[in-house]
């Protein structure tokens, strides 16, 4: 039966342009199919062309605002920071401490990063302005630190904020000294409180001068 | 039904086939480019745009404005100065063939400023100093001189300093030198300018000397200060009963200091001695702080505790026509320890800063509190929000500063009464308010992918006399975020005054658009924005539109007095904003390696 009507198919001319028909759309319609997958394939990244060495950004010490090799006297608004880059397209992180203590990994006071712009004309060198809190207890000194890198261990997560990855980062400080008077500041031992004092920052009360 | 669902299945592969499959395209980041398009779609006050170099511009400024040159550590002029230049000083002046005025600015020559402090034989008889029997000269004594720029065109009982009012400048500390026959002295080069110069001694026993050097030009100016000499004679050489404090204290004063202090500014301003016994007279000298016969006003006695001291307050006490240096320490209640919480809304434990600040402090009954006796402490909270401090019994107004990574707000203009040893109520902050708007060129197009900054306005309403540098944790904290690409955005920010920036990316060729002054309520209560017109802003937290013209160009080469290129210097254009005492950023550049700048400005902020 099979054969039989297998044979009255094809010996039907209409059938026989219908089953044409059903071979040419089913032909198609693969086509279709494979311009799609391909449509896909062709939308896939292209080889990357070669890219350069990923290297650290490097600040422009001279030209920091503040500069950093005088003692600020008062807080500055804004910390003008100049970073050069290699590729002027690279991305990286900031981050910004007062007191960073490295034994207990306190003092990060604002994270931030910096992305390629297209449109910028800047040459390699990307201009951060970083407003920061300043210290509520300043009749004291401070150490502020502003680091620059690739990317960090961490981001707020203590110590790990303040290392930069494998690529490397640069850092610029300042030192602030109420009155300028650097003789009032503590000495830093960096080492452990033994005093069990719990690391309260106490003590402002009664020592404005 | 399979034939069908075949057919559709194909016709759904033929019609994919036949559209190219197109990735979707980045946002466009406008450009101001011309005459691609047309200058005339920018609807701005002012000059009208004309296309320039394939930019359309608006001319150059004619309001008044600051260029604020910072001149890099590495140049070999003015290595590390910064210089204030003044708009209305450098525009139309008369350049030289090196350096036209119209495109290029010349900075001036540093002046050499040398300070030698040294005290006569009578004046250091009178401080109590020691003098070496066989001394006939002056005793010479180091000194620190701090320099500090008070802004142009104000006058000088102004207390306001260039900083305070919004200009971008550090004080300048002086070094220490040895001039001839190993006089110690103090050496700056500083720029032309008036200033406030504190010479600061480094031995508490000679009074520091305020003054004010109004106009220092070149080539140079050389000071010996001499306490004791006509211009610099002790106020009371004989130590006089305006110039004694006598302080008494119940349990003794060892250890504590008194000295006197600018009201106003919390300079300190005579000689510190410090104290012992429970009854003790000190000289309090100063060098011309009086005002006639007597101290002059806005003047505080300052009683510290010893260093390192926890839990006693200090006292500072006006003093008022010369009256108010017999003073006694009041007996206080025992130190109280006080332990407290910061939580989120949530309840979950929040990192951040405590501020205790005192207002009044409590005194042995039946005596009542007092705000002459004055204690700020500042704990930080651990891993559970959790803190604990020591404080002298009394009302404290606290601020709570969750830490900038939380995205929560400060708590401010909360009191607490501590009597004793307490657990405080836990301190609750709340999410930061989120102000909304919409940043577009005055032609109509979104300016997508600029920068928000929400700055806090130099000046904040509510605290009108507070100074920044004094008072920190009353101001709020900066913030950011980019517009979309239809130029909406959403800044969080904590409840206060701001000066919302719009920074166009660079090299697009627009200039920042500030809007001075908004206030910013609470999230919780939905008000709005106000521009400061008591119009109340807009609805909710937003800010409306922001506009950005077609900018002013200001475009020099910085050049120092020998006609050399400034090399990478940072420059900073400020104005004020209208109906404004306080200056705003509106445009920043990096001079080139020919010294060369541009900066895009937009209208006078208001």
């Amino acid at each position: 039966m099979a054969s039989r009507n297998h044979g009255a198919v094809w010996g039907n001319p209409a059938m026989k342009l219908r089953a044409g028909i059903v071979a040419a759309a089913v032909v198609l319609c693969g086509l279709s199919a494979v311009r799609v997958l391909t449509g896909c394939i062709i939308a896939d990244t292209p080889d990357d062309l070669p890219k350069l060495p990923v290297f650290r950004p490097t600040i422009l010490h001279g030209s920091v605002v503040p500069p950093d090799n005088q003692v600020l006297r008062s807080f500055p608004e804004k910390f003008v920071v100049p970073v050069e880059l290699v590729d002027p397209t690279a991305t990286f992180q900031w981050h910004a401490f007062i007191d960073y203590d490295p034994v207990t990994g306190e003092g990060i006071s604002d994270v931030g990063s910096s992305s390629f712009d297209p449109a910028s004309a800047d040459g390699g060198v990307r201009t951060l302005e970083i407003s920061l809190q300043s210290p509520s207890d300043l009749s004291r000194c401070h150490l502020i630190e502003i680091l620059v890198a690739h990317g960090f261990h961490g981001d707020f997560d203590g110590r790990q904020a303040h290392t930069p990855d494998a690529i490397g980062g640069d850092i610029v400080s300042w030192f602030f000294a109420p009155n300028g008077d650097v003789q009032r500041c503590p000495t830093f031992d960096a080492g452990p409180d033994t005093d069990g004092d719990a690391g309260s920052t106490d003590g402002s009360g009664g020592q404005v001068q | 039904m399979r034939r069908v669902a075949a057919v559709l299945v194909c016709s759904v592969f033929v019609a994919l086939a036949c559209e190219p499959i197109v990735g979707t395209p980045p946002a466009a980041v406008p450009h101001n480019e011309c005459p691609a398009h047309f200058c005339e779609a920018y609807t701005q006050e002012g000059t009208k745009p004309q296309c320039s170099a394939g930019r359309c511009e608006a001319g150059k400024p004619t309001y008044p404005y600051l260029l604020v040159v910072d001149v890099p550590t590495t140049s070999f002029f003015g290595a590390g100065r910064s210089f204030v230049l003044d708009s209305r000083t450098f525009v139309g002046a008369k350049g030289t063939s090196k350096c036209p005025a119209l495109t290029c600015l010349q900075l001036p020559s540093l002046v050499p400023v040398q300070t030698s402090l040294v005290v006569d034989k009578p004046s250091a008889g009178a401080l109590g100093l020691t003098v070496p029997t066989s001394a006939t000269a002056p005793t010479p004594h180091p000194q620190l001189t701090t320099f500090v720029l008070l802004p142009p065109g104000s006058d000088l009982t102004d207390k306001r300093t260039a900083q305070d009012i919004g200009i971008p400048v550090v004080d300048l500390m002086s070094d220490l030198v040895t001039v001839s026959a190993g006089i110690p002295a103090s050496s700056a080069e500083i720029a032309p300018g008036r200033y406030q110069r504190i010479v600061m001694p480094q031995e508490p026993g000679v009074p520091p000397i305020v003054s004010s050097l109004d106009h220092v030009a070149s080539p140079s100016f050389i000071e010996e200060i001499v306490i004791g000499s006509a211009g610099y004679a002790l106020d009371e050489p004989a130590g006089g009963r305006t110039r004694l404090a006598h302080l008494t204290r119940t349990g003794g004063l060892d250890g504590f200091r008194v000295w006197l202090e600018d009201a106003v500014t919390e300079t300190r301003i005579s000689t510190v001695h410090t104290l012992v016994g429970e009854d003790a007279i000190a000289r309090t000298d100063t060098v011309n702080q009086n005002d006639g016969s007597v101290l002059r006003a806005n003047v505080n006695i300052v009683v510290a505790p010893p260093l390192n001291s926890v839990g006693i307050p200090t006292l500072k006490n006006g003093i008022l026509q010369g009256v108010g240096f017999d003073t006694a320490f009041p007996a206080l209640p025992p130190p109280a320890s006080v332990r407290g919480t910061v939580v989120s809304p949530s309840g979950a434990p929040v990192s951040g800063t405590v501020v205790l600040d005192s207002q009044q402090i409590a005194l042995v009954p039946p005596d009542k509190p007092v705000s002459f006796l004055r204690y700020t402490t500042t704990v930080r909270t651990d891993a559970n929000g959790a803190f604990a401090t020591v404080l002298p019994p009394g009302s404290y107004a606290v601020t709570v500063i969750p830490s900038a990574s939380s995205s929560l707000a400060p708590l401010r203009a909360t009191t607490v009464t501590v009597s004793a040893d307490a657990a405080l109520r836990p301190f609750v902050v709340t999410d930061l308010s989120r102000v909304s708007g919409r940043a577009l060129l005055s032609d109509g197009r979104p300016l997508a992918f600029a920068e928000v900054v929400a700055q806090p306005s130099v000046v904040q309403p509510d605290q009108p006399d507070a100074l920044k540098r004094l008072r920190p944790w009353l101001f709020p904290r900066e913030a950011r975020a980019v517009t979309d690409s239809d130029g909406t955005f959403t800044v969080r920010v904590e409840e206060g005054t701001f000066d919302f920036v719009v920074i166009p990316q660079p090299g697009t060729g627009f200039g920042r658009t500030v809007s001075p002054s908004r206030k910013v309520s609470p999230s919780q209560t939905g008000a709005g924005v106000d521009a400061g017109n008591g119009d109340g802003g807009a609805p909710g937290n937003d800010l409306g539109t922001l506009l950005v013209p077609a900018p002013l160009k200001v475009a020099f080469t910085i050049h120092d007095p020998n006609g050399n290129p400034i090399v990478q210097a940072v420059v900073r254009a400020l104005t004020l904003p209208t109906g404004h005492k306080e200056y705003v950023e509106v445009g920043s550049a990096l001079t080139n390696a020919q010294g060369q700048f541009e900066i895009l400005l937009g209208p006078v902020p208001r």
